[in-house]
């Protein structure tokens, strides 16, 4: 301990610390506050219109329940707490979904949509710039750890005078992780504590949540932290441990993410959306025509063994809503099931293209635990179907068991209305999220694993 | 020195760096990356072609089976049609069954850059009603990951990964020197730092030149062919200008680099931190900066106002009262009890949802078109932005085309609604009688006639983009190089 506490006050004097750290700090607080500026007035806008919302729902005069169906409303996917540390998919998908009769409506008007073109630089929040920025810090602390005192010939001198390299390595390691802590981690703490306190609601689990998040980050900055110092156990210029370790960080930040992204894309196809919505259509046209419909109805009467609609126990109408919905759920169940299925897999396989570059097992890792992964979004978008299937179950029903005779239309009023329940989504719960973020943390840990496994071995044969 | 002498040196270094190995790696590496950047480009462009010719293969489908339907239901039949399965009412047609899209082509470019292509969809399904607040609903997820890295295409490869290049190759010259202490023995020949920093400089520009271009050009024939290429040939020439503006301007800020005389270890920290500043952090800065001039109107609020003209609507008094003002206005001569058929009230609905959410519309039509501006405006700032815009506008995938096109898209909104209105009122006061026994309207039978997308492509953005940048990345380097040129003065004490 005393070895690292010394190593640390030497750090703590060095001037690149101090300029690192206030500009990582610096970076951080602007994104932070981008985030969260953009997360309180998101907040704020779902919350207003969702009170409207369920007035509206209320307010309405008497209808017809069909009517109502198609009135429907609107429902907004509330944004996570840990979104102001990383909005992860949050402004690639949608978060708006339309409710309404028959239409199964995708979520949409992404944020990405209405950000300018030079808002994709990757810098726009905390996470963005973890993953850019602080292995670049990591590598401009670490490059100089051992290649500076071979230069120097400090390092002949330690080795000389009985210093282990062993014991000389793993302190130096210790001070600088505790240095990244100190710049990195504690500014992330404070300002996903803030978040947390802000946004956190119970279903969220935001303090274990932060807790887990932060750690990955710092597991992440450690995973540079040993690159750069094991570059600079071999290089026998500092010079050359710097260029050798910008370079890594140029392959392992820069061009590997996209390379890998490009071999998931390639390896994992999934179904597009257009063509899924193309086969929806098509599970819809030959059902909904008119020839279909007055088949359909002959087979109920045939059913119930009479002529008359009006000799039925139940509405016509009703009742062939009700089996039509059926229809279109399987169709929807099953296309929109694959679609997603599709999707998922693809986002786990960024946890195994974690294997490529650290820098992809942190975002998926990051994005989990931070509840703003793809798992979330459609978890939102099956829960606003099933509130929209509830609704028009619960109307068709009404319908149906409220048979009118001779063409008259069924008119209901609130107490109907009042018996759909405000739309309250729950996210996944943390349980979950720990059980996805097992593939990327496990490539994240074998990344730490490899280069300390590397370093161990380097450092029983250091040379000065 | 003698232009021989200085043409010797410079041929000399060309040679010592071609002999490196370094040199071939990172030359290879690039052009390796040059190839999967046109490959990822090329794939993206056909996948856009063919969702297109998806598109229009889905609209001949809903014309063929209307023109179907028109030939079925022309007889007598006691199978009840609604107006919603009725596609030869204009008014079925329109609401249930039209087909039609609003389509944003690739450009003959279109290979260089993804752009905005993968965030804003380029084909839109037209659509009317109390759902369609926006139009620009219509999108593929395909993978949030890459779309939060960003694609591997030419655009990256160029405005990236070119500048890491130059750092890689030049980021040390002349600083190697000064550390192994050769420095001092070159300094001791007569011969001015100018000369020699001009030689090794020259050298790895003409190099790296060479290389880009050649290799640009040779990825861009192999997985897009010259034929699309050779449409956009004056803006491809600007633009090859541009890109070598853009190498040499690195090239530049290596010699300034080089010039501050502090060893490699500060050039090459230096020239990286310059690298992270200019192509990410300013531009996600002028991001910020953009955001604050063209503030996002709230989508939200639209969907509320939307929601505030429906639920109006939906107040049986409101509704009707809405739906008689509109018809009178159309046709005064109209019976009271047209007010309540199905297709005056919808179209009575669409008209005032449309008034009600007219201002949201026009809000966000202003605000991409301001993004777009403020973008094209702020660009310049940065070289890699600049480089960037100019690729983009030239592939077509820039955020000034996609407000055009959005601003199009709701135009022909607006002809598809003036194309049926008058059709459907007509049939509404006036109804063709129908064969004995039909169920169906029979009304309409125009498909062919509907209107159809103006789709185009602005053939004047791209190259004036690519002047605008090129003027600007050559006065960049300028500065730079006569920055490099005056520190070159002495060699260092």
């Amino acid at each position: 301990m005393r070895r690292v506490a010394a190593e640390l006050g030497l750090i703590l004097r060095d001037a690149r610390l101090r300029w690192t750290g206030g500009v990582l700090a610096l970076l951080l607080i602007v994104a932070g506050l981008g985030t969260w500026r953009e997360a309180v007035r998101y907040a704020a806008e779902v919350e207003r219109i969702g009170l409207a919302e369920r007035a509206r729902w209320l307010g309405q005069d008497e209808k017809n329940p069909h009517s109502a169906d198609h009135f429907g409303l609107w429902v907004f996917r509330p944004s996570a707490p840990l979104a102001v540390l990383d909005p992860g998919t949050e402004p690639y998908t949608g978060r708006m979904v339309r409710v309404e009769a028959h239409v199964f409506n995708d979520a949409v008007y992404r944020a990405v949509q209405d950000a300018g073109p030079l808002a994709r630089a990757g810098l726009g929040s905390p996470a963005d710039i973890v993953q850019l920025v602080v292995p670049l810090a990591a590598i401009l602390l670490g490059f100089a750890a051992f290649a500076a005192d071979r230069e120097r010939g400090t390092l002949r001198l330690a080795l000389g005078n009985g210093a282990a390299p062993g014991p000389l390595f793993a302190g130096r390691f210790a001070a600088l992780l505790c240095a990244t802590v100190l710049v990195v981690g504690l500014p992330l703490l404070a300002l996903g504590g803030l978040a947390a306190a802000r946004f956190g609601l119970p279903g969220w689990q935001a303090w274990p949540r932060l807790l887990a998040w932060v750690a990955a980050q710092i597991g992440y900055a450690a995973v540079f932290l040993l690159l750069a110092m094991l570059l600079s156990l071999t290089a026998r210029t500092a010079r050359g441990a710097l260029a050798a370790a910008l370079a890594v960080w140029v392959l392992l930040c820069v061009a590997a993410p996209r390379l890998a992204a490009l071999g998931v894309e390639t390896l994992v196809p999934a179904r597009s959306y257009a063509e899924t919505r193309a086969r929806i259509e098509a599970g819809f046209r030959a059902h909904r025509t008119a020839e279909a419909s007055d088949a359909r109805a002959r087979e109920v009467l045939a059913r119930y063994g009479v002529e008359d609609p009006d000799a039925l126990p139940v509405d016509l109408r009703g009742l062939m809503m009700t089996e039509n919905e059926q229809h279109n759920f399987a169709v929807y169940d099953r296309e929109f099931g694959a679609f997603f299925a599709g999707l998922a897999a693809r986002e786990r396989a960024y946890g195994w293209a974690g294997l490529a570059t650290p820098r992809l097992a942190l975002q998926a890792l990051s994005q989990i635990l931070a509840g703003t992964d793809f798992a979330q979004h459609a978890h939102f978008v099956w829960t606003a179907e099933a509130y929209r299937r509830g609704i028009s179950e619960r109307m068709n029903a009404e319908i149906r068991d409220n048979p009118q005779r001779g063409g008259r239309l069924l008119v209901a009023g609130p107490a109907l209305w009042r018996e759909v329940p405000p739309f309250d989504p729950a996210p996944l719960p943390l349980a979950r999220s720990l059980r996805d973020a097992r593939v990327p943390a496990l490539m994240l840990a074998l990344w730490i694993g490899l280069l300390a496994g590397a370093a161990a071995t380097l450092v029983r044969r250091l040379r000065p | 020195m003698t232009p021989a002498r200085v043409r010797h040196l410079l041929a000399a270094e060309i040679r010592l760096l071609l002999g490196e190995r370094l040199t071939l790696a990172i030359l290879a590496a690039l052009l390796a990356a040059l190839c999967l950047g046109a490959y990822t480009g090329a794939g993206r462009v056909a996948a856009e072609r063919a969702a297109i010719a998806r598109a229009a293969q889905d609209e001949a489908r809903a014309v063929r089976e209307a023109r179907a339907a028109h030939v079925r239901y022309a007889q007598a039949s006691d199978v009840k049609v609604h107006y919603w399965q009725d596609p030869t009412h204009a008014f079925g047609y329109m609401t249930q069954f039209l087909t039609v899209h609003a389509v944003k082509p690739p450009t003959p470019l279109a290979v260089l850059a993804t752009g905005q292509s993968d965030v804003q969809p380029g084909l839109m399904r037209m659509s009317f009603g109390f759902s369609t607040v926006f139009d620009d609903t219509d999108y593929d997820l395909g993978a949030v990951g890459r779309l939060r890295l960003g694609a591997f295409d030419l655009a990256f490869v160029l405005v990236a990964l070119v500048p890491l290049a130059v750092i890689a190759l030049a980021g040390t010259r002349l600083c190697a020197e000064q550390d192994s202490g050769l420095l001092r023995l070159i300094a001791a020949q007569p011969v001015a730092p100018r000369r020699v920093a001009g030689a090794k400089f020259g050298a790895a520009a003409l190099v790296l030149l060479a290389a880009l271009l050649s290799g640009t050009a040779l990825a861009l024939g192999l997985f897009e062919g010259l034929g699309p290429l050779a449409e956009g040939g004056g803006t491809l020439a600007l633009l090859a200008a541009a890109l070598a503006a853009y190498t040499l301007f690195w090239v530049a800020a290596c010699a300034l680099a080089a010039s501050l005389w502090r060893g490699a270890v500060f050039a090459l920290v230096i020239l990286v931190l310059a690298w992270a500043c200019l192509t990410v952090a300013l531009p996600a800065s002028l991001s910020l900066a953009v955001d604050a001039l063209a503030p996002r109107p709230s989508r939200i609020a639209a969907i509320d106002a939307s929601r505030e003209a429906q639920e109006r609507f939906s107040l049986a008094p409101e509704g009707r009262r809405i739906a008689a003002a509109w018809l009178a206005e159309r046709a005064p001569q109209a019976g009271a009890a047209l007010r309540d058929a199905p297709e005056i009230r919808r179209l009575a609905r669409d008209a005032f949802y449309d008034a009600a959410v007219a201002s949201h519309r026009e809000a966000a039509r202003l605000h991409a078109e301001a993004t777009a501006r403020w973008s094209r405006r702020l660009a310049p700032l940065s070289p890699a932005a600049s480089l960037l815009l100019a690729l983009e506008t030239a592939a077509g995938t820039d955020a000034a085309r996609h407000a055009a096109f959005l601003a199009a898209a709701a135009e022909y909104r607006r002809s598809l609604r003036a194309f049926f209105e008058p059709r459907i009122l007509a049939q509404a006061l006036h109804p063709v009688p129908v064969c004995a026994g039909c169920q169906a309207r029979l009304d309409f039978d125009a498909y062919d006639a509907v209107p159809a997308f103006p789709a185009s492509v602005d053939a004047e953005a791209p190259w004036r983009q690519a002047l605008l940048c090129l003027g600007g990345l050559l006065a960049s380097t300028l500065l730079l190089a006569a920055a490099a040129f005056r520190r070159f003065a002495a060699w260092p004490a």
